[in-house]
């Protein structure tokens, strides 16, 4: 992500985390803006994570998504954060395969146990049965490299799950 | 990567609209995915390396 001061106001770049996607800069301190992946705003607001908060509205209120410090960091920061995704047992990213992607009406997912669309309000969940279902609904949905990935990835589990 | 955007998109309008114009590219191009991870992609993080992901 990156932070642009541009006439005098500081937004927020966010090229999105899952289907998280905000596509457009968010102001600090500014108006919420919308998605197809729901509305967003960026708020002055110190934790013990940073001193600015990046917030989605849900049915409850404003949920805090994460904050950050408005600090530049080095490539070797950057991958000292992959290797804590890779390696950290709090990470929610080496646990099981996730694919999502905003579309043009709304967002899908695909995880281990179901392919998820959600709609223009509408939602569906397609249970897998095995294997083979979540590789069907990976070469329908995402780009040719992720599907050879995926194979890929379903073919290391097999020893232990087929 | 400037080439590879400007064959696909033009951007036009204020600075802010262009950005939101690479976003949605982006968006449209490209799966958030885990899959470097569960198949132990351990490259270094670089400008090179991110460059090639794309």
């Amino acid at each position: 992500m990156n932070l642009l001061e541009y006439e005098d106001t500081l937004y927020l770049i966010d090229s999105g985390f899952g289907n998280n996607l905000v596509m457009q800069p968010v102001a600090l301190d500014g108006e919420p803006v919308t998605s197809p992946a729901g509305t967003f705003r960026l708020r002055s607001e110190t934790t013990e994570k940073g001193t600015m908060v990046f917030e989605q509205i849900k049915d409850t209120g404003w949920e805090l998504r994460y904050a950050l410090h408005p600090d530049a960091i080095d490539w070797e920061h950057l991958d000292h954060v992959k290797q804590q995704i890779h390696h950290s047992p709090e990470s929610s990213f080496n646990k099981e395969l996730l694919i999502a992607k905003l579309t043009d009406d709304g967002t899908y997912s695909i995880n281990e146990e179901r392919y998820y669309r959600k709609c223009n309000g509408d939602e569906e969940t397609l249970p897998f049965q095995d294997h083979g279902e979540l590789l069907d609904q990976v070469r329908r949905h995402a780009a040719p490299a992720v599907y050879e990935a995926t194979v890929n990835y379903i073919n290391e589990q097999k020893p232990s799950n087929d | 990567m400037l080439q590879w955007i400007s064959e696909r998109v033009t951007l036009t309008g204020t600075p802010l609209e262009q950005i939101s114009q690479v976003q949605k590219l982006f968006a449209e191009q490209f799966e958030f995915g885990n899959l470097d991870v569960l198949l132990a992609n351990e490259e270094p993080i670089t400008e090179r390396y991110l460059v090639h992901t794309l």
